[in-house]
């Protein structure tokens, strides 16, 4: 089972199709979240998916700002889009009558 | 653009550069690019340095723990290696050991003569003034010397010298205070500016003017300890010579050995005058020195021609002789002479000998590793299988290298605390143990250890990570195959190196051994030397009228120089039918009666001095034959000579006979008694009878304390003193000849490890074959086969390049003994013998081998 961090970086690896690389995923968590993120805390679950095989990762093109240094950018591997849907059913399982009770009125999409 | 904080750069990248890592260098930097165009470069710069100093003690500690854990591993793995092999250790520790010592001994020689003269603060202002005389019959005179009057006319005449001074040092001068009397070994003779040129350190007393009075002396601390001990010396008064009393004026700090200018005492130079009857404004002699302080920035080439322009003016030279100046920077001095100095030469020979001996001790580390590399091959493969990288393995294997060359290194330190004053000894210098912890010759031993475990280590280090893990763990690696033909080459290299040096031992035996049994062309044997001093001198007469009646006293005689290195010229020469043109200069001599029948010198053609003509005295030569080619003469005996402008007649024509040493070509000479500027001939030669030495010696020296109660007795065996013409040829002889006995050692170590090892290896081989028949003989050979054919090559690599070397040390001669065939076959002999005595046990043993042991598992 994916973490909660796991599962948010696949989906905005997802979302942000070629521009993935750590500091645009990074700044999408923080922008949708609200919430402040250490720079290195979604390089880990970034790592750690890839080694699991959800990612696969690719080389850039180096660039001045970057000191030279290429980018590592991210795509999800049919793994990962698999893992995504078996998250999606488990959340859809675990939140069905919760909404309700939460005082919300519909079901959120995941 | 604006770049991200140095320092903390580096860190990120040196702690955090594993691979995976790397991208995110990149994302760092660009969020930093962002941060300092949007709140400026020093905001971004502190986030920047937060990033990594709060990522850096996780790194480092993910870093060092497994590098400990590593080393833990590596270290345990090393020295079990070296126990569970204590033979291979043995060898590599010794060997490597006794090369440590001899490299770092000769580099500490090395360290030495290379600092020579370079203390002085006007070191790169300071110049010996020498001279360099081409005659039109195509012979050039250098020497180091200058005339006495030069320096001070140098000194007013030349705007580019700032100060002069020249420097003389006698020996054996006798020194009075009160009641005791003692000889003071070196006394040095300079001008007062001398402690302005050079920075010998005063203790006591005014360094001004300390020379300007002709009464003055300065001591150096030791010698005023040994004379006064806790007393001060200052002011004291010292009787020089029974003549002339001078005060103690200063003293001086100990010359540290690394000077060319040694001395025990400073006088002034105008005092020389007084003892030694030379006219201050003689321009024909020049023993003294002559050093220039030079303002800054002067050219030297420009101030050379000037210098024999103004020697010219009070010197006029003779048309025929092209003379020019030669200031030799002081640093260069030593080790350059002018002369022709063998210093450098030695020191480069040296340096590139000890190296290589060195080198044999890293071969055998190479050979010994390599061919064992079975042993540590399923070690490396399971290393690779688990992770390891080829880097993580090279290092671990040269740090393996490291550590046993770190424990040579500390024997060899034990060893040189030993070995220091037996090797300064053959040099025939104090080199003290103080110099071995000095900064530069620690950085000497860092860069001899790192290059050794380069050396040593690298190869083997490769060899050994570059196995690929599925051959070793599936057995088909073969054992140590592939660097056997390396092994061939170091082993061979090793021999190769070993026989040059003993040609090379063996070509300076044979020349000592020829410079000892050389027709010299008068007899050396059974005469006594002594220098008249104190009360004899001017006496001569009277000692020998006194001595001559004894039974045990051949003959005696007296000269102006040491006989077996006259060395004075004269070109003031002139003779009956002389070119008008011709310029010529002539060695010269000036001797007393019976010189010629003291060194049983034999005559061509007239006769030696004699008692019965006087006015041989005063007009009688004897030349060489040499100086009769020289001045074309048919029939020389009754022709006119004139020398240093004195008149006379060739009385006699002796025979060629070597008066320098056999370095070098005879040379004319001639022979007077009477220099016309007062008596000089202070060195007394007596011939004894053999049989009656002891006597003869104890009486002698009874009757000088009568005669001169001051002086010791100083005498020396005529021989001995040729011998110390050659000194430079003995110790280079006892060098090359230890290290030569070290190289054959450490070989010889090398090759009993690797002949273990192939007799190992080859047991299984050796069994079957005896099983199949072979003899204890035929399996020797077929173990002693490959170290034969090394040998073998090795003579003939070494052979043609033995011949060179010899040529080389011996170059300075012109008389060679020569080079002989028996001398490259006494070294062929000689390293056959060093191998079959080492690897003779193994294969004495593996030859006797019982097949049913090493069969037994099969």
């Amino acid at each position: 089972m994916l973490t909660k961090l796991e599962e948010l970086v696949l989906l905005t690896v997802l979302r942000l199709e070629d521009e993935a690389y750590g500091i645009s995923v990074y700044k999408t968590i923080q922008e949708f979240s609200g919430k402040k993120l250490a720079v290195g805390s979604v390089y880990f679950p970034l790592e750690r998916l890839t080694k699991k095989g959800y990612l696969e990762a690719y080389k850039g093109e180096p660039t001045p700002e970057r000191g030279g240094m290429s980018k590592r950018f991210y795509r999800l591997t049919p793994e990962g889009k698999k893992i995504l849907k078996d998250t999606l059913k488990i959340n859809q399982l675990f939140w069905k009558g919760i909404p309700s009770q939460l005082g919300i009125d519909h079901e959120p999409p995941a | 653009m604006s770049r991200p904080p140095k320092t903390a750069r580096f860190l990120l990248r040196t702690f955090l550069s594993a691979q995976s890592y790397y991208a995110y260098h990149g994302d760092i930097e660009e969020i930093f690019h962002e941060l300092a165009a949007e709140q400026g470069r020093f905001r971004a710069a502190l986030w920047y340095w937060r990033q990594v100093l709060t990522a850096l003690p996780s790194a480092l500690k993910e870093n060092i723990i497994w590098r400990i854990f590593m080393f833990i591993n590596y270290a345990k793995i090393c020295f079990r290696n070296l126990l569970k092999h204590k033979s291979y250790a043995f060898i590599n520790i010794t060997g490597l050991s006794i090369g440590l010592v001899s490299c770092l001994l000769i580099f500490l020689w090395v360290s030495n003569e290379l600092s020579f003269d370079r203390f002085h603060t006007h070191k790169d202002r300071i110049f010996r003034l020498g001279f360099k005389a081409e005659y039109t019959d195509g012979k050039n005179v250098i020497s180091s010397g200058s005339f006495y009057p030069f320096a001070p006319i140098l000194e007013s005449e030349s705007a580019e010298i700032e100060t002069t001074s020249r420097f003389l040092v006698e020996s054996g001068i006798l020194i009075q205070h009160e009641n005791k009397s003692f000889t003071i070994d070196r006394i040095a003779f300079v001008d007062p500016s001398f402690l302005d040129i050079f920075s010998f350190p005063v203790l006591k007393g005014s360094s001004q003017d300390i020379l300007q009075n002709q009464d003055s002396i300065l001591l150096t601390e030791s010698m005023a300890r040994k004379y006064f001990g806790d007393q001060d010396p200052l002011g004291q008064v010292l009787t020089v010579n029974q003549a002339i009393d001078v005060k103690i004026s200063g003293i001086l700090e100990d010359v540290p050995i690394n000077s060319s200018f040694q001395f025990d005492c400073l006088v002034s130079f105008k005092f020389i005058f007084d003892d030694k009857n030379i006219e201050p404004d003689n321009w024909g002699i020049n023993p003294a020195h002559t050093y220039l302080l030079l303002n800054p920035n002067i050219d030297k080439e420009n101030l050379e021609k000037k210098i024999i322009t103004i020697l010219g003016k009070h010197n006029p030279l003779p048309d025929n002789m092209k003379i020019s100046a030669l200031m030799q920077p002081l640093p260069q001095m030593h080790l350059h002479s002018l002369e022709g100095g063998e210093r450098m030469f030695l020191v480069v020979l040296f340096s590139l000998i000890a190296f290589l001996v060195l080198g044999t001790a890293c071969f055998n580390f190479m050979n010994l590793v390599t061919a064992r590399s079975a042993n540590r091959a399923k070690e490396v493969g399971i290393r690779k299988v688990i992770g390891a990288k080829k880097i993580e393995l090279i290092r671990q294997f040269l740090g393996e290298a490291f550590v046993l060359i770190l424990l040579a290194l500390i024997i060899a330190f034990i060893l040189i605390q030993f070995t220091l004053p037996y090797f300064s000894q053959i040099l025939g210098i104090t080199l003290s143990t103080q110099m071995l912890t000095s900064p530069g010759f620690i950085l000497i031993t860092l860069i001899v250890l790192i290059t050794t475990v380069l050396l040593a280590g690298s190869y083997p280090a490769f060899f050994l990570s570059s196995f690929q893990p599925g051959r070793i763990i599936k057995g088909t690696l073969s054992k140590g195959s592939k660097s056997s033909r390396l092994r061939t080459i170091l082993v061979v290299s090793q021999f190769s190196l070993s026989v040059f040096l003993i040609i090379g031992s063996l070509g300076i035996y044979h020349q000592l051994n020829f410079i000892d049994k050389k027709d010299l062309g008068y007899d050396k044997k059974n005469i006594i030397f002594f220098p008249l001093q104190g009360n004899l001198r001017g006496k001569y007469d009277t000692l020998k009228n006194e001595i001559m009646g004894k039974s045990y006293i051949r003959n005696i005689t007296r000269s102006f120089q040491n006989q077996s290195q006259i060395s004075s010229t004269v070109s003031k020469l002139d003779w009956e039918r002389k070119p008008q043109e011709k310029r010529v200069s002539m060695n010269f001599e000036f001797v007393d009666f019976d010189y010629f029948r003291t060194f049983g010198m034999e005559f061509t053609a007239g006769r030696p001095f004699s008692q019965d003509f006087p006015s041989d005295i005063k007009e009688g030569y004897v030349v060489n034959e040499e100086a009769v080619k020289l001045m074309g003469m048919e029939s020389p005996i009754g022709k006119r000579l004139s020398v240093f402008g004195n008149e006379g007649k060739i009385i006699g024509v002796v025979k060629n006979f070597h008066f320098r040493p056999l370095q070098f070509q005879i040379q004319p000479i001639v022979f007077g008694m009477d220099p016309g500027w007062g008596d000089i001939r202070n060195n007394v030669f007596i011939k004894l009878d053999p049989a009656y030495m002891k006597e003869a010696l104890s009486e002698l020296n009874n009757f000088h304390n009568q005669f001169n109660p001051d002086y010791p007795f100083t005498w020396m065996l005529f021989e001995k003193l040729i011998e110390e013409n050659y000194q430079v040829e003995m110790r280079m002889g006892k060098l090359i000849g230890i290290l030569t006995l070290l190289a054959v050692f450490i070989s010889g170590l090398g090759l009993l490890g690797l002949s273990a090892f192939m007799a190992a290896q080859k047991s299984r081989e050796i069994g079957i074959r005896k099983v199949m028949g072979a003899t204890s003989m035929v399996i020797s050979r077929f173990l002693s086969k490959d170290f034969l054919k090394w040998v073998f090559l090795a003579n003939i690599i070494a052979w043609p390049a033995g011949y060179f070397f010899i040529d080389l040390l011996l170059r300075h001669f012109s008389y060679r003994a020569g080079i002989n065939i028996s001398m490259f076959i006494l070294a062929a002999l000689l390293s056959l013998t060093v191998v079959v005595l080492t690897i003779g046990w193994q294969v004495f043993k593996a030859s006797r081998l019982n097949p049913a042991d090493s069969l037994r598992y099969e």
